[in-house]
């Protein structure tokens, strides 16, 4: 017993951090919950089928009988209110769709690449790339857009926030898990991550950059801005050599400067265009040993100058702050360069920029497996209750935790989870995950996210589609359910919910649905259609019961007007596979011959009118209750002038006549009851005709 | 009305149709301790309807103050036999039936029993888990979310696992043995109650006691917690029963035991009682309602943590007039 709860997880609320929502209007005036509860009061509710949405109202919980005549009752207790979570917001409508696409198309392209397992790695590879490459671009897009909008609300401004941390997540994972993957390139790491790092993480900035080196300044009017120094310490940190040793090379002529801080910033210059660039012609060894000696001469220079600097401060208070400041921060640009790590941990404001510095300056070639151990030292230095949801996904990612990379990811946004598992299970390295997790993590994030898209009139389909290629047992029957309750508003809508079921061969939901619009149809009249939905799950009862129901209506109006529908029907039918059993119906078949006989014997083409009519009541088609009308139908038939039975003809009709009144006779049913005048009619008009076939013949 | 169906004499707290995989049924609990269960003879036009069965869950009778009865069927469309739990009763227990034939419920297990009156209850639809999921809602104010086995799962979400056990293996033993917190202690549950209802000195566990480690605060850092699940439970933590094997029905042996595994304690404020608990069409969301007038949505996380993602007040906010 001890054992058992040690394991479970006990979650308690905490007050303080609630931030509930609150209903509007409220039901009961703030603070004073106790007392509406001891009132007989509760809340109770009940959830949507389909979104999360939720109807509230008050309820009680004596019965009324057991409490005293007098209790008040208030206009609120008869208010429902109807709540949910917020389902995705307009903005995001667009990126939703394009990177479904990119979802959908992700898949297909695994689906092939490992049905074919001779190019199975190959394709994978490049293919994963393009794709996240795709992605990218969506989040790009999307981050353009919110920053176009003039005037942001907070809204705007936490998505435009949460857009560049996916953007920053995504892009990090591309690069240590595809990217230094690709066959053919560089497995070095660092290049890509300068790119990564300057492409999320700007610094320096752009108005930083015009604001020092925009208009053309003279030497001297740099050395004078007094934020020209953090400039160029950031280039440095960052790796924007060229333009440091551009800067430098202005910045040198002025008269400001001391003759040693010009000298060695020409000096400097001159290193930075000696720097050197790994290329992927190049073996590590030449690389290595070219890097090792452009250290050597940055050492070079770090050493002399700090001697200078030592000297300098020997001499009581020397030429001045600026011309002391200048060779001190020359000093630590060529340590950084050098790829002294404290240097580089006293110049970095952020730990990405000191990451960077640290893979640039002094592990040039390291691979993704030395991320770990660079991380961990940097990440001591800094307070981590001070990092954010961004910062902890990453820190996470160069450690490889993957585990709790995801989590992060889920709590910066659910879009970014579901697709990055994805993602990560086609790079197989989600099954590390699938360890440590007590569910599937794609499975379960697909779901969240797919569920969350249902209740949305434009997302309800790529919301299907995320439950359905989630490509589990799970993930297949919760589709089903909800698909059987999207709800059916128009005819375009129905067509795209069965679309969805073909796709997904969902024959249960198919066939519900197909039920219920042949149901809908016919309530509203549209037998055609109805007939067309019922055929498609061969419910022939239900057809034969629309059949009825137009033959009634047929008998009395008097008019025949069913014959478009009728050939509607079978048109379509004979289109379409699946109802080719339309074809067979017997209702149908019998509704369309008698249309027929109707035509020729308003054409005057009596011959032709009395055998269709014989071969509708040979073929006994007809249902019970209508035998007796065709009988009265073939009266005129038999009546007139032109000879149009014979007499086994006679004989045919005579036959269904008797064994009409036979069933009659034993049923004692009012179905096709047949009149006894008309009966008698028949019956004399038979005999004539008798007498007249076999005079003829 | 349709149909007027009286046999209960006294009040009816909690009723519902069974699933629509099953035949139409209704099941009523009465605070006289009895569930009846009740068919229409007539099914389309349903004015007559006949009590088919009843489960006496107090055993004895029982009157109001003994606290309100709630029941739940169990949804799943892959059950052999139809289920139904029960919550409530003089000591509060929370007991799952089985139905044999059309008349004849069997109690197979013993969820749960508590201190406070169980107020509600629901078995979440199981859309392919191989578990299932049960809900109860406390006047104590926690909610208890258990998953739930009364079979041998031989339908797993990972189909390419084989399940089945050739005879001979060790796995009964193993198994029993070394799954620590559940399978020894539910094998006495469901022998203790069914033996005699008044020996409950065993079975009121110190729920609610402190022997559990508590989370201080919800502070989202689940790697914690998922450390801990990890060598705790090698192959029960993943609830899709991948590593878990169950032997084959027709193999002679141990007699497989339904069992059950608290998931999720969830509390709010322990003087608040929680009304009622539902869960959604698929089972991923729950929602509870207490008295204080908040509505609650809870989901559970990735690492199997149950966390609240929303809270809707009926409060006035203090903006408001």
């Amino acid at each position: 017993m001890q054992n058992r709860h040690t394991a479970t997880d006990r979650f308690v609320v905490s007050r303080d951090k609630e931030a509930a929502t609150h209903l509007s209007p409220g039901l009961f005036p703030a603070g004073r919950q106790s007392e509406w509860s001891a009132q007989n009061r509760t809340l109770i509710f009940s959830i949507h089928p389909l979104s999360n949405k939720t109807a509230l109202a008050v309820g009680g919980k004596k019965t009324r009988e057991s409490l005293s005549n007098d209790t008040l009752t208030f206009d609120q207790d008869q208010r429902v209110h109807i709540c949910g979570i917020s389902t995705e917001s307009d903005s995001r409508l667009a990126f939703i769709n394009d990177t479904h696409a990119v979802f959908v198309a992700l898949q297909q392209l695994m689906e092939e690449a490992g049905a074919d397992d001779s190019t199975a790695s190959a394709v994978g590879i490049k293919g994963l790339v393009k794709m996240s490459v795709l992605y990218r671009e969506a989040m790009q897009r999307q981050s353009r857009v919110l920053a176009d909008i003039a005037d942001p609300n907070e809204f705007i401004k936490e998505e435009a926030e949460t857009f560049r941390a996916i953007h920053a997540v995504w892009h990090l994972l591309e690069i240590i898990y595809l990217t230094t993957n690709t066959p053919g390139l560089s497995t070095s790491i660092v290049p890509h991550f300068m790119e990564w790092l300057n492409a999320n993480f700007l610094a320096p900035l752009a108005e930083d950059a015009h604001r020092i080196a925009g208009g053309s300044p003279t030497a001297d009017d740099l050395a004078r801005n007094e934020l020209l120094w953090p400039y160029l310490k950031k280039l440095a940190l960052r790796g924007h050599v060229s333009v440091l040793g551009n800067m430098l090379e202005r910045l040198a002529p002025s008269q400001l400067l001391s003759a040693s801080a010009a000298r060695w910033a020409r000096s400097l210059s001159q290193l930075c265009r000696k720097m050197p660039l790994s290329s992927s012609d190049e073996t590590a060894g030449s690389f290595n040993s070219r890097w090792r000696q452009w250290n050597e001469e940055l050492r070079g220079h770090a050493t002399a100058i700090g001697c200078l600097l030592g000297d300098a401060g020997e001499k009581d208070g020397g030429a001045g702050g600026d011309k002391d400041k200048a060779l001190e921060a020359l000093f630590a640009i060529s340590e950084v360069m050098r790829g002294d790590l404290d240097a580089i941990a006293a110049e970095g404001e952020m730990w990405q920029d000191i990451m960077g510095a640290t893979l640039l300056y002094s592990e040039p070639t390291a691979r993704a497996d030395r991320l770990p151990a660079l991380v961990g030292a940097i990440i001591e230095q800094f307070e981590e209750s001070a990092f954010t949801e961004l910062d902890r996904a990453l820190v996470a990612l160069l450690n490889h935790d993957l585990a709790e990379f995801l989590v992060h990811c889920d709590h910066i946004d659910h879009w970014l989870s579901a697709h990055i598992s994805d993602l990560m299970d086609h790079i197989s390295v989600l099954d590390i995950c699938r360890r440590v997790f007590v569910v599937d993590p794609r499975e379960h994030y697909l779901m969240a996210l797919g569920e969350s898209y249902l209740g949305h009139e434009d997302l309800w389909r790529v919301g299907l589609d995320y439950l359905g290629l989630c490509r589990t047992v799970a993930g297949a029957l919760v589709m089903e359910e909800y698909v059987t309750r999207i709800p059916l508003d128009s005819d375009r809508k129905a067509e795209q919910v069965l679309r969805v079921c073909e796709v997904y061969t969902l024959e249960c939901a198919r066939d519900r649905i197909h039920r219920q619009l042949g149901r809908q149809k016919w309530q509203r009249g549209r037998l055609g259609a109805a007939i067309a939905h019922f055929a498609q799950v061969c419910d022939h009862d239900s057809i034969g019961l629309i059949c009825d129901q137009i033959w009634n209506a047929y008998i009395s109006s008097g008019e025949l007007t069913y014959g478009p529908t009728i050939d509607g029907v079978m048109a379509s039918s004979s289109l379409s596979e699946g109802s080719g059993s339309l074809l067979h119906h017997e209702g149908l078949q019998f509704l369309s011959k008698y249309r027929d006989f109707h035509e020729l014997y308003a054409a005057g083409a009596f011959v032709e009118a009395g055998k269709v009519l014989l071969s509708i009541l040979l073929c006994e088609i007809a249902p019970a209750y209508a035998l007796g009308d065709l009988l009265v139908d073939s009266i005129p038939l038999l009546e007139g002038d032109t000879l149009v039975f014979s007499s086994e003809d006679t004989f045919e009709l005579m036959r269904v006549a008797e064994s009409l009144a036979q069933s009659q006779m034993r049923q004692s049913q009012q179905d096709g009851a047949i009149d006894c005048s008309e009966m008698n009619i028949f019956n004399v008009a038979c005999t004539r005709n008798l007498a007249r076939s076999f005079v003829m013949f | 009305s349709v149909s007027v169906l009286n046999e209960s004499t006294c009040a009816v707290h909690s009723i519902a149709f069974a699933p629509e995989y099953i035949h139409l049924a209704l099941a009523a609990a009465s605070s006289d301790g009895r569930v009846r269960f009740y068919s229409p003879t007539d099914v389309i036009g349903l004015t007559n309807w006949t009590a088919s069965g009843s489960i006496e869950f107090i055993p004895g009778g029982a009157s109001d103050s003994d606290g309100p009865l709630c029941l739940s069927w169990c949804k799943s469309r892959f059950s052999t036999k139809s289920m139904i739990v029960i919550g409530g009763s003089k000591r509060n227990k929370v007991k799952v039936y089985q139905r044999d034939n059309v008349q004849q419920w069997d109690e197979i297990y013993q969820l749960d029993s508590y201190d406070a009156f169980v107020l509600d209850i629901d078995w979440a639809p199981s859309m392919g888990r191989s578990y299932h999921l049960i809900a109860t809602a406390c006047s104590d104010g926690h909610i208890r979310i258990y998953k739930f086995w009364p079979e041998p799962t031989h339908l797993s979400a990972e189909l390419t696992d084989s399940l089945f056990i050739r005879e001979g293996d060790e796995f009964d033993n193993e198994e029993l043995g070394s799954a620590p917190h559940v399978e020894a202690d539910n094998g006495g549950y469901s022998d203790e109650s069914d033996v005699d209802d008044d020996e409950d000195g065993e079975d009121a566990s110190d729920e609610g006691s402190s022997d559990s480690d508590s989370d201080d605060d919800s502070d989202g850092s689940t790697s914690e917690s998922g450390d801990d699940a990890r060598p705790d439970r090698p192959g029960r933590a993943k609830g899709s029963g991948k590593k878990s094997k169950a032997k084959d029905d027709g193999s002679a042996g141990k007699a497989w035991v339904p069992r059950s595994e608290l998931v999720g304690d969830l509390i709010v404020d322990p003087q608040v009682p929680i009304r009622r608990v539902r869960w959604n069409s698929t089972g991923t969301l729950l929602v509870s309602s207490s008295d204080d007038g908040v509505a609650r949505m809870w989901k559970m996380s990735v690492n199997g943590t149950w966390r609240e993602i929303a809270a809707i007040t009926a409060e006035k906010s203090s903006a408001e007039a």
